[in-house]
């Protein structure tokens, strides 16, 4: 199966609402993304910009265009939780390629977790970026 | 693309073949299927990368490093 259900706490309402997490993404998923994130982060990074001193928020130069290339080898697998619509954050995994140097695991592979993002609203609404 | 869209082939391997499997499973702690998945993931990412112009080197514990040619 590669959509489950999940609950995520809507931070507007504070109560807890159903999601869905989505376990294998497709290139387009990550474009309707990318359509719904860039003028949220752009606000956020413009409110960024005007702060003296701020730390850097990594994601928020990230497109999601280039990374749905990757999308196209097997080794990558992107997630995503999904709620009424809208992405509300993505992953993107590696799954070959890296083993575990540490025991008991040793020789044994390892998921690696390449990068993620939320919504910059979720930086808004945390209080990261005021 | 979906993992549930799975299709079955009959593989034929040697003996040799066989057991390297095997013991790559064991050693790995995965079903032979996994084996051979973790194997077409690994040489699609290395060939991709590779037909960029990429080149894929190993490092020695003794910071040593050699390329690899993949064929």
């Amino acid at each position: 199966m590669n959509q489950v259900g999940i609950k995520i706490l809507d931070r507007a309402s504070g109560a807890f609402v159903f999601a869905t997490l989505h376990q294998e993404l497709n290139a387009a998923a990550l474009l309707e993304a990318e359509a719904q994130w860039k003028p949220l982060r752009e606000e956020a990074q413009a409110r960024l910009n005007r702060l003296p001193t701020s730390d850097e928020v990594e994601h928020l130069h990230w497109d999601w265009i280039v990374k749905s290339r990757k999308l196209s080898l097997l080794a990558y697998r992107c997630m995503g939780v999904e709620y009424q619509g809208e992405w509300q954050g993505m992953m993107l995994l590696l799954l070959a390629g890296q083993q575990s140097h540490l025991t008991p695991d040793v020789g044994r592979p390892l998921v690696y977790f390449e990068m993620s993002a939320a919504r910059a609203e979720a930086f808004l609404s945390r209080g990261v970026i005021k | 693309m979906m993992s549930g869209d799975r299709k079955t082939m009959t593989l034929n391997l040697t003996d040799r073949e066989m057991r390297v499997v095997e013991e790559l499973a064991a050693q790995k702690d995965l079903t032979k299927t996994a084996v051979i998945r973790q194997a077409i993931r690994l040489y699609q990412l290395i060939d991709a990368r590779l037909a960029e112009g990429e080149k894929l080197f190993f490092e020695s514990r003794k910071r040593r490093k050699s390329e690899l040619t993949v064929l």
